[in-house]
């Protein structure tokens, strides 16, 4: 009989196959429940047993014996040749040669998980924060501290299997040591998710990751919800780096058997909606997009800190500063920006220019330009790796701050520049006007150098302007991260829809 | 001055007179180009325009601009002033031009045209689906007074478009009557590409009719954005977005390319109404980055098959005594799902149904690999199954007259060909219950199913192996049918997406 197995399974020593036999009996007690006492066999007494007691052909079945015998996520054709197998010859045969050829490590327990599991790969890993981390960050430690039988895991490097998080990484994803305890900690394990709720709050852009969370989401008879940031590299990808744009679509290509959706404006609904839309030449449905607008907090900095940063700055000479927060990539617009402020400054008018943000992908001509600018003279500050008092000091000592970006999920530094009471000149489309409209900023066209700097000339002459917009930040709903978490929560907690169709 | 700097000027000044005369804008008496320059460059200064801009970009350079190139222009013009307008713009274009070889580069201006662009066609020796709708399109617009067009393909180096050689032409149209040997055009030297004479599109407009190379697509988004052109594009299918499981990330990460100039364009016309639907879908995600949608159309591709392939078809004569025939038809990749087709076999065979089934189509080994040892195991048992990498046109015509019916379960298509082929020879198809497959089964001669079920698709393979009467039902319906010519397909193309956008004082 065709078996993609069976020169394995004729090599194998009868023996030493307790490790096999465990995981064996954690794939059959999740499928099967424990009545049938799996502890009474052993070997392929046990495969037989197993066997018989499993009915029709199941992927999803399926997927569960060989995670567990694996110990990884299996590949989607893996699962579809067992089936296949199971159909044609039965199920002992391809089980047998899955259990024959299965190797588990030594002292790795497989658990199969049916709570709430959480992503948090990436923000585990890294110690930076961009929007995505802050997001998962500030969401999944009120997740952990609000409800139980919430697991964080993390991929291993290669993307194929699932663990509990090491302390480090639940260090850098549980933002206070209180909450930090109640995470379960689940060492020396494979995680595998089998009729449970799986959340992805950040992204994914390594292939494997991506395509075993598909896998997750189309055969383990789980909810899938994810966070939705935005489909900027590929609605946008002139703006995006080298291989971002190819990776993002496995991303893409995963979320598309996800449940929900819960993405972060309602610009970025309009984005996962019309991809959803897209799936339906492949027969597919995509999931539900529903739009939680992330909060719009500042954090509170007292007057003593303000002072501190506008002297250690040279802000103190009684100059207008004007503030840029986001990294120098082409996307933020920064060179449109360093044309308009030289423009103003040729004018006659005076202000600082504050960039804050980091180096980034395609920003040679953004360096350049800062030299050409800063050997003329003109006083601009780049600022990078500053922590959370100065910006939000800044944001405080700014007379405006300027956001033009190109394309935006959300844009945090609109909402922060808001919340702290500072108009903001941003971009007359998508999330930033959603944002900033009738909330205290100016919207510009992005692309028109000309009309940045006519605007940014008003806003540093005319004061009345200036104060009638500073009333208009007020305006602003201030909603909380508690809020956020809660509502994103909603969704990872409805229960799946009934029928698939 | 050495001969080589006197040419470099005599090419740059001729290039900026051409603008110069494009824009109206007078030069002294036989200026040199430095003189003729300095007044261009001035005046595009002050107008600001990103259509001049674009344009003196061309002129200086010898290249379409990138993106990138057109903002460095636009912000060293912005930042110079009357006085330093000609130095600022030799400034802003000097990074594009010290990459390629254009210096003596010559350009005409094409203006209130249409310019079809070819360059794949123009250029290789390659016929499969895109090509095959091209070549089948392009030439019933020749000798139309009431189409007027040039073709156009890229220089080698992809920096701007030129006109097509005879032996390019004959690529384009006269792809199963030749008039030149099939052999490939000898590679552009620096030297060849430093002499280009381009095309240069002005208030034109042009139709994109391939999916265009990625080394064009910043040119092609730059020239959408900033030219005063008009652009349609033929829309074929988002596979590698909707579907980047099935395929390596670089298509995806090339297809997001294309869709970044794609989103700037005026009309898109889908070959069939489901990959309307995709860029449309597409299209409703823009307004989030400010961008205006293109506008979206459909035009169904053709569904005839040549008159030499029928008749071919209809001579053979099919021994009853044969056992019935399944072919599956199409390059094998995952997305074609040639594998769940194989399981169902494998199953009816079980069972002990007496049939034959017949795979053809190339793929890659590392996509073959497999499924060719699962077929000679199936053999070894007793199976009638085979595969073809390779199959002659007569071979596979005779296929089709042989077969009871035909298999083409894919996850996603553009358009179907297959399956138009298939009831365009007269014989009945298993197909997909949805997207561009479910379009052109409407027709009627199918029986559909969802492809990423097994079980259905074991059930309707049976039924059409044993059930006389679903398939001469489906015969029945196959003989009402009229297939849809190349002709119709590119008269609707005209209308829909090269019509609309010529510009009614060119008409006049």
């Amino acid at each position: 009989m065709p078996n993609p197995f069976a020169p394995v399974l004729s090599v194998l020593p009868p023996l030493g196959r307790e490790g096999a036999d465990d995981a064996l009996r954690a794939a059959a007690t999740a499928v099967l429940g424990n009545a049938f006492g799996w502890r009474r066999t052993s070997g392929r007494a046990l495969v037989r047993e197993v066997s018989s007691a499993l009915g029709a052909p199941d992927p999803t079945v399926s997927y569960v014996f060989l995670a567990c015998l694996q110990q990884r996520i299996p590949r989607s054709s893996e699962i579809v040749e067992f089936t296949r197998s199971w159909r044609l010859d039965g199920v002992e045969e391809p089980l047998l040669a899955a259990w024959g050829s299965s190797r588990p490590k030594p002292g790795v327990r497989v658990v199969v998980a049916s709570g709430v599991v959480v992503d948090v790969t990436e923000t585990g890993r890294s110690a930076f924060t961009t929007g995505i981390q802050r997001v998962t960050r500030e969401s999944v430690t009120r997740w952990v501290r609000d409800h139980d039988d919430v697991d964080l895991v993390s991929w291993d490097h290669a993307g194929a299997r699932l663990a509990g998080l090491t302390e480090l990484e639940a260090s850098r994803v549980v933002l206070d040591a209180d909450t930090r305890r109640r995470v379960r900690r689940l060492p020396s394990t494979v995680v595998v998710p089998y009729r449970a709720t799986f959340v992805l709050p950040e992204i994914t852009t390594q292939g494997r990751r991506s395509e075993n969370i598909r896998t997750i989401a189309r055969y383990s008879r789980s909810r899938a919800v994810a966070i939705g940031h935005d489909c900027i590299p590929v609605t946008t990808s002139e703006t995006a780096g080298p291989g971002m744009a190819g990776a993002f679509s496995k991303y893409l290509a995963a979320l598309a058997g996800f449940d929900v959706v819960a993405s972060v404006s309602n610009a970025s609904a309009t984005e996962f909606r019309g991809w959803a839309q897209m799936l339906g030449g492949a027969g597919l449905s995509g999931p539900r997009v529903v739009p939680v607008p992330l909060p719009r907090q500042s954090a509170a900095i007292d007057d003593a800190t303000v002072a501190r940063v506008t002297s250690e700055l040279g802000l103190d000479d009684g100059v207008p500063t004007v503030l840029a927060v986001g990294s120098h990539e082409p996307r933020k617009n920064h060179l449109t920006l360093l044309a308009a402020a030289e423009l103003r400054w040729r004018a006659g008018d005076e202000f600082h220019l504050v960039l804050v943000g980091g180096n980034a992908w395609g920003d040679a001509d953004f360096t350049r330009m800062v030299e050409a600018l800063l050997a003329a003279g003109r006083p601009i500050s780049l600022l990078s790796a500053v922590g959370d008092d100065t910006v939000w000091s800044l944001y405080r000592i700014a007379r405006l701050s300027v956001f033009c970006s190109l394309n935006e999920g959300f844009g945090l530094p609109v909402v922060e520049s808001l919340a702290s009471g500072t108009p903001v000149l941003t971009s007359d489309f998508g999330s930033m006007r959603e944002l900033g409209e009738g909330h205290g900023a100016v919207l510009v066209d992005p692309y028109d150098v000309h009309a940045i700097a006519r605007e940014l000339g008003s806003l540093l002459e005319d004061d009345a302007r200036i104060e009638t917009l500073r009333r208009e930040t007020g305006r602003l709903e201030r909603s909380t991260w508690d809020d956020y978490a809660k509502r994103v929560w909603e969704l990872v907690e409805a229960p799946s829809r009934v029928s698939e169709g | 001055m050495r001969p080589e700097t006197t040419a470099l000027h005599a090419a740059l000044r001729s290039r900026v007179e051409v603008v110069a005369r494009t824009l109206s804008i007078a030069l002294p008496p036989a200026p040199t180009a430095a003189e003729a320059l300095e007044v261009v460059a001035r005046r595009v200064a002050a107008s600001a325009d990103p259509n001049e801009i674009w344009l003196l970009h061309v002129a200086i350079t010898g290249v379409f601009p990138e993106p990138d190139d057109f903002g460095r222009l636009r912000r060293a013009l912005v930042l110079s002033t009357p006085a330093t307008a000609y130095l600022s713009a030799l400034e802003g274009a000097i990074e594009a031009a010290s990459q390629v070889f254009a210096s003596l580069r010559s350009i005409e201006v094409v203006r209130d045209e249409v310019l079809v662009d070819v360059d794949y066609c123009a250029r290789w020796e390659h016929n499969t689906g895109i090509q095959r709708v091209v070549r089948h399109t392009v030439p019933e617009w020749q000798g139309r007074e009431d189409r007027p067009h040039r073709l156009v393909a890229w220089t080698e180096d992809q920096t701007g478009y030129t006109s097509l050689t005879e032996r390019q032409l004959d690529r384009v149209l006269h792809w199963s009557d030749r008039r030149f040997p099939k052999e490939l055009d000898p590679r552009a030297t620096n030297r060849d590409l430093e002499q280009a004479a381009l095309l240069v599109p002005w208030k034109s407009t042009i139709l994109v009719t391939e999916v265009p190379a990625d080394g064009v697509c910043p040119e092609l988004s730059a020239l959408a954005q900033f030219s005063p052109n008009r652009v349609s594009i033929i829309g074929y299918d988002a596979i590698p977005l909707v579907s980047a499981d099935t395929l390596p990330d670089d298509e995806s990460e090339r297809f997001a390319h294309f869709l970044s100039f794609a989103k700037h364009v005026d009309v898109i016309a889908g070959i069939s109404g489901s990959a309307a639907d995709e860029f449309r879908a597409f299209a409703s995600m823009l307004p989030s980055q400010g961008v205006e949608p293109p506008e979206i159309v459909t035009v169904s591709l053709a569904t005839e098959v040549s008159s030499s392939a029928r008749a071919a078809v209809e001579s053979v004569v099919v021994d009853p005594k044969e056992p019935p025939l399944i072919i599956c038809v199409g390059s094998h990749e995952p997305r074609k799902n040639q594998e769940a087709v194989l399981f169902a076999a494998q199953v009816l065979f079980r069972e002990g149904l007496d049939f034959r089934i017949v795979f053809v189509g190339s793929g890659s080994r590392q996509n073959t690999f497999r499924f060719d040892a699962k077929v000679s195991r199936l053999q070894k048992e007793g199976m009638r199954v085979e595969s073809h990498r390779r199959l002659g046109d007569d071979d596979l015509w005779s296929l089709f007259a042989r077969a009871r019916f035909s298999v083409f379960v894919s996850l996603h298509e553009g358009f179907g060909l297959p399956v138009a082929e298939s009831l365009a020879f007269g014989t009945p198809v298993l197909t997909s219950d949805f997207g561009s497959l479910d379009e052109v089964a409407s027709v009627g001669g199918c029986v559909q199913v969802d492809p990423r079920d097994d079980e259905s698709i074991v059930d309707a393979m049976r039924r059409l192996l044993v059930d006389d009467e679903l398939v001469s039902g489906l015969h029945g319906e196959i003989t009402e049918q009229t297939p849809k010519s190349w002709g119709e397909y590119a008269d609707e193309l005209w209308q829909s997406a090269v019509a609309p956008l010529v510009r009614t004082e060119a008409v006049v």
